[in-house]
């Protein structure tokens, strides 16, 4: 008799511990259906054509038109100047923390990355647009006939900042991770430390390394109110070389708006729709990290 | 050949001056952003900051400090259960590898990156419309515990795992079942841990503002119930910034939810730690 | 690959070191004309813009080159860091680090903007369902704002809608009420709900943003009492709601105090923001 209420007792907490692991899977699906439900039918009424490559938007105007197309260049844009100007900063300093740091020092920097990961967006937004903007301005305006410093590159710098923590971070465990057998083999061969940290480890960790950067790189396209507030919003179609002008990224479309529109109009299904896009890169982004995951980056 | 080793050489300061470099380019770049929130808030931080009541005249920051404290909450009260149970049967009850682990690790991960402005569209159209919850303390919650789902679920799971099978051994051999084991051995080991991943997700909260902007509202008030809307610190700030009357309190109050943050990060490292050391 | 992460990291750092630490230092040798402009505009939706391009004439060709803000204090913070930047804001929160120019020679103080000889004006709308209609505390609220005290309150950076407005007394009722919507109307009814929790002592009134649209909506929908609105009711949406002015606010056009204008003509202001003016020398 005892032993029986044990055991259903058993089953019963393993029912609700399943129970609790699928509400992670419910989610996913109830963000899916919502989002797709509500942008699905807006895009449709554009037409997907028209949304997706459309150079056009204007959700106002006496013919509005609803073209997001400078919106995902312009994600694509800020992203990839992001990476460039944060992934070789972060790989280095992680290479440093893991490798080279002094131990008494790296029990100041650790948590100092980790306060960077902390600190709220909107700070970093803040720091953007009194700090980065107007030194911008100064130092090119007059040169490149610059309305303002809100432009692309300031957005890039930005987002190269707070992308760092995250890159840093994975990046950093998985160049623990290598082994240090690979390490030593090198500088017994004869390897500079320099070297061997350069041409044996680092290559070693090279699918970690790529993970902290697809990491880093979601960070950045779904990073909303630091944007808003450097990028300059124009929801114009730019060229990749056009950086000391401004950009509109996927977020910012949808937080500039949100407040405005008619539940139920076609401007904010497009706008949901905009989150839909979003969605879906974010999809592709996570896929890919786990690939690089799975081929022998952390764990 | 010496022309050789002093070319390997040169190589060899290049990376020195790389490496170390972007080390300091990096705890410059964290210097300068604290240094700029603090020289420009601290002079205008006040007591009046922290009266009871926001009024035109002051802008108190109470209201939002207090909303701010039931938020986190609210939010763990919901995330922590399931994100612990979740990781619970992961780590101790689901036959690893098996195809339910690897759907929820999957779900998991996604959830882990979806950007909050999409969570933030997600908890307008499903909890605060569909749901008729309006904006309120209620929807800005629900779409906070599921975003941090993912940083309570991993933590709790990598502690979990750190703990060494000997205790579980133990535990069994001693004639205890598999729920107790868990429940008296297990998890009070990971505690520690768990914790600090409980921390980390507090910090979450208390930074965010794409995700709750159109799920709890913008209403400046010590919150009556959980259908009210409110205002947390980081959203304090943002429209405090944005009706541009009160840029100065801005400032004063990024620089508390700045210490908030730098609290929220030292609580953590140091439970950290302690779990370190209880374990190594 | 790894030479390549070398070569691009070191300008990259070196560039962002500049950035980082850099500033001021920049040399001030007056206001250059022959810059370009940089023109600063409000979102699509906002009412401040809709006001701003229908007075104006700009209409829908807003320079798709202007920047593109969601808040006054964007606007207003742009124009201060940006000497050759301008931009237009509600009058109601102007402050001494941007100048207001005048338009057409008149400039936007309190009185030109009730008598109308500044043109660039819009009134502050409150909207509200047949529900509220019969809504007692709601009704005197609304009271309160169109009486004297109430158009007291709106003069402390708006403009009155009525200066003969009737004298307000309390009837002393007890109870929550619920406003949202405009963001540029939200200052004002934050100072018109203090101003009445004092005559009322019983009465909570919570305001929350959000946007016209946004109050509009909820305004019909009963899920707030009263809307607050800053541009015109579009006809299907008068259908189901009354509105009342509560206040006028100018549209003030901002420049940054180095720049020696003061005065701009309504077509100087349409050219610019329609992008047929781009250097400020081009304005004469």
């Amino acid at each position: 008799m005892f032993i029986k209420t044990l055991i259903s007792k058993e089953h019963f907490m393993r029912g609700i511990f399943f129970t609790a692991a699928l509400v992670s899977i419910f989610a996913v699906a109830l963000i899916c259906v919502f989002l797709f439900a509500q942008g699905i039918p807006a895009i449709g009424r554009i037409g997907i054509m028209d949304f997706l490559l459309g150079q056009r938007w204007a959700p106002t105007a006496a013919e509005p038109a609803f073209g997001i197309l400078p919106m995902i260049l312009g994600s694509l844009y800020v992203t990839a100047g992001a990476i460039i100007l944060g992934v070789p900063i972060g790989i280095f300093t992680a290479v440093f923390m893991a490798r080279m740091c002094p131990n008494r020092l790296y029990r100041l920097i650790k948590p100092a990355i980790n306060l960077m990961a902390g600190i709220p967006s909107v700070i970093y937004g803040f720091f953007g647009m009194v700090v980065l903007v107007p030194v911008i301005f100064d130092v090119f305006g007059r040169r490149f006939g610059m309305m303002s410093g809100q432009t692309m590159l300031a957005a890039s710098i930005l987002l190269g900042i707070m992308i760092l923590p995250t890159v840093i971070s994975i990046a950093e465990t998985n160049i623990r991770a290598v082994p240090q057998e690979l390490y030593e083999g090198a500088v017994a061969l004869g390897a500079s430390h320099e070297r061997a940290v350069f041409k044996v480890v680092l290559p070693a960790a090279r699918s970690g390394v790529m993970a902290a950067v697809v990491l880093g790189v979601g960070r950045a396209i779904g990073e909303t109110m630091a944007v808003r507030m450097v990028a300059g919003n124009q929801a114009v179609l730019r060229m990749p070389h056009e950086f000391f002008k401004g950009v509109r990224t996927l977020t910012t479309n949808i937080i500039m708006e949100m407040g405005y529109v008619e539940h139920g109009s076609i401007h904010f299904g497009a706008l949901i729709a905009t989150g839909v896009v979003l969605f879906v890169f974010i999809l592709i982004i996570n896929t890919l990290f786990s690939i690089l995951n799975a081929r022998g980056g952390i764990k | 050949m010496i022309v050789f080793i002093r070319r390997r050489k040169v190589a060899d300061w290049l990376r020195f001056i790389l490496v170390w470099g972007s080390a300091f380019i990096t705890v410059a770049l964290l210097l300068c952003l604290m240094g700029f929130i603090l020289i420009r808030g601290i002079p205008h931080i006040k007591p009046s900051l922290f009266a009871f009541t926001y009024t035109v005249e002051n802008q108190s920051l109470f209201p939002a400090l207090v909303t701010t404290l039931i938020m986190v909450g609210l939010t763990l009260a919901i995330a922590v259960p399931f994100g612990i149970f979740t990781a619970i049967y992961l780590v101790e009850y689901a036959r690893r590898g098996s195809r339910s682990v690897r759907v929820i690790r999957m779900t998991t991960e996604t959830l882990a990156g979806i950007p909050s402005i999409v969570y933030g569209l997600f908890g307008y159209i499903f909890f605060a419309t569909w749901l008729g919850w309006g904006k309120s303390l209620l929807a800005g919650c629900f779409t906070l515990a599921i975003m941090i789902l993912p940083v309570i679920m991993r933590t709790t799971e990598e502690s979990l795992k750190s703990i060494p099978d000997s205790y579980r051994e133990g535990s069994f051999s001693l004639g205890a079942g598999k729920l107790r084991t868990v429940w008296r051995v297990t998890l009070p080991s990971a505690a520690p841990g768990i914790f600090a991943g409980i921390i980390l997700a507090v910090g979450r909260i208390v930074g965010e503002t794409a995700a709750l902007m159109f799920t709890i509202g913008s209403v400046i008030q010590m919150p009556q119930n959980l259908f009210s809307q409110g205002r947390t610190l980081a959203l304090h700030v943002y429209q405090l910034s944005t009706t541009g009357l009160y840029t100065e309190q801005a400032y004063a109050t990024a620089v508390v939810l700045l210490i908030v943050v730098l609290g929220i990060n030292y609580l953590s490292a140091s439970v950290e730690r302690r779990f370190l050391r209880r374990l190594g | 690959m790894k030479k390549m992460l070398v070569l691009i990291s070191l300008p990259v750092i070196l560039l962002l070191a500049l950035a980082a630490c850099g500033g001021g230092g920049s040399s001030d040798d007056g206001f250059d004309t022959g810059r370009v402009i940089a023109v600063f505009t409000r979102e699509d939706g906002s009412g401040t813009r809709d006001a701003f391009v229908s007075i104006t004439g700009v209409g829908d060709n807003m320079y798709a080159e202007a920047v593109v803000e969601n808040s006054t204090a964007g606007i207003r913070t742009n124009v201060v860091n940006n000497p050759y930047a301008i931009g237009y804001v509600s009058v109601g929160s102007l402050n001494d680090t941007v100048k207001a120019l005048s338009v057409n020679g008149v400039f936007p103080s309190d009185e030109n903007i009730r008598n109308g000889t500044y043109g660039l004006r819009r009134p502050f709308t409150i909207v509200y369902n047949a529900d509220t209609a019969g809504h007692e505390l709601a009704q005197d609220f609304i009271a309160f704002m169109l009486s004297a005290e109430g158009q007291d309150v709106a003069a402390t950076g708006w403009t009155r809608i009525n200066v003969n407005a009737p004298a307000y007394t309390t009837r002393g009722l007890t109870g929550t009420l619920r406003v949202g919507g405009s963001t540029s109307v939200e200052p004002l009814m934050q100072r018109m709900k203090e101003a009445y929790e004092a005559h009322n002592p019983g009465v909570t009134i919570e305001i929350s943003g959000g946007g016209s649209g946004t109050g509009i909506n909820e305004a019909t929908s009963g899920v707030i009492d009263i809307g607050m609105s800053s541009r015109a009711l579009r006809d299907t949406e008068k259908a189901a709601l009354t509105d009342l002015d509560i206040a006028l606010d100018g549209v003030a056009v901002i420049v940054n105090p180095d720049n020696p204008l003061t005065d701009i003509t309504l077509d100087q202001i349409k050219a610019i923001f329609t992008g047929d003016v781009t250097r400020w020398s081009g304005l004469n």
